[in-house]
């Protein structure tokens, strides 16, 4: 060691000592937390295909460049700075993800606005937190007030003043609450005046409108609504229109005192626009027992009553908005199944989306070219350059809605899954150039749910829409047949929930359930269905009133049906044992294969009656062991409840995850297929880990996963993969999770450890995708390289963290930089022997960048922490797709190693060769012009010149000049064995012979040459005193070169020559 | 919400509001070991090993000289990459294609070399070099607690800056180039320091794409080395390019 370096190292240790004894690090206690588990990285396989539903939309034009917020109804903003090319996410650091209002500052454009919380009001909605505001142009957000408002349809900035801005706050959708109406503030957000009221605690605003050439008049609707589990209602009493002509200060409801030509009350929604260009131009599509759009010329004093075709007056609770263009007053878009165009002042309308998804929802026109036009549905983002007309999908916003995923064991395996409003589709979870949106695959429609491979033909699959709709689909020519079950002689309909269960048994391949109030059982895929179970709900008539739904509007879809089935769990250690969870709060088991059930919901300690069981696990492990999560957001309660029975249910203990942090509503609870200590929760609001049985939960945040719903959740289980479904931002993938089922107290108690995983497989290589340009989004494949779990109890800061691998022989093979927060960390290794030494020449030999893959065996990996050592091994497997054996594997190592090996040896020749040549010129020039040793010196240069271009192509100049030498050839045809793992060809086993004896004739050559000359020639370098010239031997070279990789230093300076 | 939890966020927040920018920039940079070290250091050498994507490796090194010189290299099979920045323009040579001759650089290509520039990095004398700095706050990295900064540079692009709660050193920055109205968003995340002439390092620098951490790519420093022997000529335009426009204009919006 040298002087200097002991210093460093002296100062170094000096600094750790202090720093480990400052108070930071005194005796903390262990955590459990974000930090803990965070450390795996976790991929996004979207997909943008079917992307999902559009609430808002902003955008602005300046320089020619048009900037766009785009809202999502759960998957956050969506900030584009080149018309839509490219989005990314902005809203992923926020608690909430349910996007209801984004505004742009017109004056200001860097200050943008959002409303968190759809106003949309369908069944599925998830909540927002209130208003937020960016001062950078989206890059970061801070909550400025409205907190419970849950809801926000739209906000307005006045065009003249950035701090005067209004809030159309919807408020709670499920329960009463006081934060809803029209909102100002007067001071950029810091405080909010609530300006306009409703009557009553279900009154909330509806929209709001203004135009920007008279900002002080303000029209606004309110809107009297409620949702329960079992039913709607769009309208009461406290639903009106008003308008301001104060800038909101005072307030007049618009009736038959003060205006004419409005319907009767009583109202639902009412969606409000002004015309841009002339503010004295205003419509509303007003929910009423006659309901239209209604036009007033002159700012609300009469109203004509304009068009009321069937799509204007459509499900005004979700359609309520109205876009009329910036210029002219005539032209007005209405968001709604179809998107509809006025261009005659509202007098009729035209379905203009034929293309598109549809369920429209907002629209914005570029003001400078009214050609432009963006639109936001349930599938997306849309782009429309001809006014309307012909729509562009933007496959680019991967923000789709799944309810449920499930994943089947094919390699790599595909997943499968419903969305909101989306169809049914599989997807690759890992493809060579990764996951496009062609790897995704539609295998149904309507709305999906549950989807899953037929257990028992893996040629069909189970898919549903809404209602129980099931049908059984052939996976490859989609081919689908309905089996539904149905009604008995003289029964209702039966009551399948909008999101019916169907579960397979792990028990039996081929066995499917499927949950109405009753449980139906099919073991002939669907051929036919037992029933089961009697009616399992409480069967509550007051619950069945759904041709009641609606309000003033009757809107009776299944998303209200009620008393039903919601999930369904078979034992896998116990076939008689299922456990069905209802929508009103029932949970029931059967322990004798569905002869009898009991419903033992009673037995679950401080949980209210009638909460819905959005999950019903059975344990794996434990037949009278299950997990439930109830669901009471539909009550107005956000917070979590999960519970677990070791007794079959009859008691049940609370598992503490609102202690634990946990955050939103509770969808699913999932456990690990080998650790029965460990769950997964997902949440309106994320994914939480469990290690202890549920003791204690920690947030996952990896690879900034967004405050998304986590709706479902699967375990594949042979690549210990956790596969989660999010309602907003598609499905992620947790490559394997195994390090959670060692993250113990006895190992979290160390300081660090490296952690065994399961066998790494080396994947063979394998090309695929395509260029599809900016305007398209690709999920992450799987990694190749092998994993390298590690934990540590804290950051690690200061000084080296080494991982090294070494083989079965103590050799080190490679040294990897590892990542240093604390808890789980992963780093990867390539499984390659450093690249093969290649001799320089007019190009990089790129085939030859990479050293030969490592052959399968159990390797050992030592992580090096200051003094600390740690090891585990690590076990490479062939790709259990490969077609060849691990013979044949061997055969291609022992050539690539040959190569390899030649490679090194050519380019010692090369060096050897050009030493000889460079020491012949040197001496060269030392000598008088016309001296016969100068002569002769060159002359040698010359010859080892020539024999150097044998070996090595020599022409510059950085065009496709085709020269292959011996080192060109042999580079590609290192690349092309060891590109392929299996036995190489016979012909790349002789050209490699060949290649080989070319290079002998060249060295040999070279080496007869200086046989013959060098003698000569160095006795007259001898008499005029000047160094011999000597062939550098190989081992000679092998040193230099081992001398030359150590010290990478040396590069900085003798680069330097080169360039000068 | 349980009262621990309760306590936690509330010494988090307050620990956070509690402190200003300029006394968190006090902090990283006597942390790194003071104002004094910092600036006595004329020169950086750094050089290393590159781990890309599927087991390519390379050897890297880096040259600084004050105020805003630098030179990076990357070498593979004998042949090495050079991008320099002379204070006023930026060259560059690309072997690995067929040509060694020296070439002006492309404002794309040139943007993270301006950053490299910075003898200091943004945070020192920032008000001095036209930088405004925000603390935004806590935050987390993968979970785990940092305190964030966001440096806004004269030239208009951005450097978030996450600090060790503990330590005060970064740990991850994240830079956006704003390039003719487009932004590149890159991430590096820092660790391993050591000190060198009195000043911490990190020997340890992996990064990449923002989006695609599957290209990122890990840089080891093997040798960090201070007050080496370095002359403005040796960043300086070769002679071959000396016709070139004196001043490299780089366009933002």
């Amino acid at each position: 060691m040298t002087a200097s370096a002991r210093c460093t190292r002296a100062v170094l240790k000096s600094l750790l000592i202090s720093f480990l004894l400052s108070p930071v690090f005194a005796q903390q206690p262990l955590k459990f937390d974000a930090a803990t588990v965070s450390g795996l990285p976790a991929r996004n396989i979207g997909s943008a295909t079917m992307s999902g539903r559009i609430a808002a939309l902003d955008a602005v034009v300046q320089n020619g460049r048009l900037t766009m917020f785009v809202g999502s109804a759960s998957g956050g903003v969506w900030k584009s700075v080149n018309g839509g090319t490219t989005f990314k996410p902005v809203f992923d650091r926020q608690d909430v993800q349910s996007i209801g209002a984004v505004a742009i500052d017109p004056s200001h454009p860097e200050i943008v606005w959002v409303g968190t919380g759809e106003a949309w009001l369908r069944n599925s909605v998830s909540v927002g937190d209130g208003i937020y505001k960016s001062t950078d142009g989206g890059e970061n957000w801070t909550n400025v007030g409205l907190k419970d408002s849950e809801h926000i349809a739209k906000i307005l900035v006045d065009p003249k003043d950035s701090n005067t801005v209004y809030a159309c706050a919807t408020g709670h959708l499920w329960d009463d609450n006081d934060e809803r109406g029209v909102y100002k503030t007067s001071d950029g957000g810091k405080s909010w005046k609530e300006v306009l009221a409703g009557p009553n605690g279900s009154t909330g605003c509806g929209l709001i409108a203004m135009s920007p050439q008279a900002p002080k008049t303000v029209f606004a609707s309110l809107w009297d609504f409620r949702r329960q589990g079992w039913t709607f209602r769009s309208g009461g009493p406290g639903s009106g229109l008003y308008v301001s002509t104060d800038g909101g200060e005072h307030w007049t409801e618009l009736n038959d005192s003060n205006s004419k030509g409005l319907p009767e009350k009583p109202w639902g929604r009412v969606a409000v626009a002004v015309a841009p260009s002339k503010p004295n131009v205003v419509y509303a599509n007003i929910e009423s027992k006659k309901s239209a759009l209604y036009r007033s010329d002159d700012g609300g004093k009469t109203w004509n009553r304009e068009d009321a075709s069937r799509f204007v007056i459509w499900r005004p609770f979700y359609f309520g908005n109205l876009t009329v263009d910036p210029k002219d007053e005539n032209k007005i878009f209405k968001p709604d199944l179809f998107l509809l165009l006025s261009v005659n002042g509202g007098r009729s309308f035209s379905a203009v989306s034929q293309a598109a998804h549809g369920d429209f929802h907002d629209v914005w026109i570029d003001p400078n070219n009214p050609n432009t036009v963006y639109a936001g549905d349930d599938g997306g983002l849309w782009r429309s350059e001809d006014g309307g007309t012909r729509w562009k999908h933007q496959v680019n916003l991967p923000v789709s809605q799944f309810y449920h995923v499930s994943v089947d064991n094919d390699d790599p395996y595909h997943v499968y899954g419903g969305l909101q409003d989306n169809s049914s589709w599989i997807g690759d979870s890992s493809y060579p150039g990764g996951v496009s949106y062609s790897r995704w695959e539609n295998m149904f429609g309507g709305d999906g749910f549950w989807m899953f491979p037929d257990s028992g033909d893996p040629a069909y699959i189970y898919a549903e829409a809404q209602g129980g709709e099931i049908g059984r689909v052939n996976r490859f020519t989609h081919e689908g047949r309905a089996i539904q079950p149905l009604p008995e002689y003289g029964e209702k309909k039966l009551r399948f929930n909008w999101n019916t269960p169907i579960h397979v048994s792990p028990n039996e391949k081929g066995t499917i359930y499927i949950g109405a109030e009753f449980l139906f059982r099919s073991r002939d895929h669907g051929q036919s269905w037992e029933r089961i179970s009697p009616d399992l709900t409480t069967n509550d008539p007051e619950k069945q009133k759904q041709e009641e739904s609606g309000g003033v509007t009757i809107d009776n879809s299944a998303a209200e049906m009620h008393t039903s089935i919601y999930s369904i769990s078979e034992s896998p250690k116990n076939g008689q044992i299922i456990w069905v969870g209802t929508d009103d709060g029932n949970l029931q088991i059967t322990r004798d294969g569905a002869k009898t059930w009991t419903n033992v919901v009673g037995n679950v300690p401080e949980l209210p009656k009638f909460s819905w069981v959005s999950t019903i696990e059975a344990s794996r492990f434990d037949e009278s062991t299950a997990y439930a999560t109830f669901d009471r957001h539909t009550f107005g309660d956000m917070k979590p409840y999960a519970y677990k029975t070791t007794d079959y249910g009859k008691t049940w203990t609370a598992l503490p995850v609102q202690p634990s942090g946990v955050r939103g509503y509770a969808h699913v609870i999932k456990e690990d297929t080998v650790d029965p200590n460990l769950l997964f929760l997902g949440t309106e609001f994320g994914l939480w880990i469990s290690t202890d049985g549920g003791q204690r939960w920690a947030q996952y945040k990896g690879s900034d996963f967004p405050a998304a719903a986590v709706r479902d959740i699967a375990v594949q289980p042979r690549e210990c993969d956790l596969v989660l479904a999010t309602h907003g931002r598609g499905i992620w993938i947790i490559d394997d999770i195994s390090s959670l089922r060692q993250l113990k107290p006895d190992l979290m108690e160390k300081d660090a450890a490296v952690l065994e995983g399961p066998p790494s497989i080396q994947y063979f290589n394998a090309n695929g995708g395509w260029p599809e340009g900016d305007e398209s989004f690709t999920g992450l494949s799987r990694p190749a390289d092998a994993f390298i779990t590690y934990y540590q109890k804290r950051r690690h800061i200061f000084g080296d963290l080494k991982i090294e691998i070494f083989d079965q022989d103590g050799k080190l093979l490679d040294t990897i930089a590892g990542s240093k927060h604390r808890g789980l960390n992963r780093a990867t290794w390539s499984m390659r022997l450093k690249a093969p030494t290649v001799p320089p020449a007019a190009t990089a030999l790129f085939e030859a960048s990479i050293g030969p893959r490592v052959m399968p065996g159990t390797y050992t990996v030592k992580m090096t922490k200051g003094d600390r050592v740690y090891t585990a091994p690590l076990k490479l497997v062939l790709d259990p797709r490969a077609k060849f054996t691990v013979e044949d594997r061997k055969a291609q190592f022992d050539l690539a190693m040959k190569l390899y090996k030649m490679l090194d040896h050519m380019s010692y020749a090369t060096s050897a060769i050009e030493t000889v040549k460079d020491s012949a010129t040197a001496r060269a020039a030392k000598l008088p012009a016309k001296d016969a040793l100068r002569a002769r010196l060159q002359q040698l240069a010359d010859e080892s010149d020539k024999l150097r271009t044998k070996i090595v192509a020599t022409k510059e100049g950085g065009m496709i000049t085709g020269e292959e030498r011996i080192r060109e050839l042999l580079g590609k045809l290192y690349g092309n064995v060891n590109n392929y793992e299996g036995r190489p060809a016979d012909y790349e086993v002789r050209r490699t012979n060949d290649l080989g004896r070319e290079l002998e004739d060249v060295i040999t050559g070279f080496r007869k040459m200086t046989d013959k000359e060098l003698p000569a020639i160095n006795s007259g370098l001898q008499k005029k005193k000047l160094e011999p010239i000597k062939v550098l031997s190989e081992t000679d070279w092998q040193k230099q070169h081992q001398e030359e990789e150590g010290g990478a230093e040396a590069k900085a300076g003798a680069l330097r020559q080169e360039t000068d | 919400m349980p009262q621990r939890l309760v306590a936690f966020l509330f010494l988090i927040s307050s620990f956070a509001l509690s402190q200003t920018a300029d006394e968190l920039i006090a902090k990283n940079i006597a942390a790194k070991g003071g104002i004094e070290k910092i600036k006595a250091i004329k020169t950086v050498r750094m050089t290393g090993k590159l781990d890309g994507a599927g087991g390519f490796t390379g050897l890297v090194a880096q040259e600084n000289l004050r105020p805003n010189l630098v030179r990076e290299t990357f070498t593979l099979q004998g042949m090495t990459q050079v991008q320099a920045y002379d204070g006023s323009l930026g060259w560059q040579i690309r072997p690995f294609g067929g040509r060694k001759d020296p070439q002006l650089m492309g404002e794309d290509d040139l943007r993270d070399l301006l950053i490299d520039a910075d003898f200091d990095g943004p945070l020192v004398d920032y008000k001095e070099k036209g930088n405004r700095v925000e603390f935004l706050g806590h935050d987390t990295i993968d979970g785990d607690d940092a305190l964030r900064l966001k440096v806004s540079l004269k030239d208009g692009d951005i450097i978030y800056y996450y600090l060790d709660p503990d330590t005060y050193l970064e740990i991850r920055k994240e830079v956006q180039e704003f390039i003719r109205g487009s932004v590149r968003e890159n991430v590096t995340d820092l660790g391993s320091y050591k000190p060198v002439g009195g000043v911490m390092f990190p020997f340890s620098v992996a990064g990449g794409p923002k989006n695609d951490p599957t290209s990122w790519q890990n840089v080891t420093y093997k040798k960090i080395e201070v007050n080496v022997p370095l002359e403005n000529s040796d960043f300086a335009l070769p002679a071959s390019l000396k016709e070139a426009p004196k001043k490299q204009e780089t366009a933002k919006n």
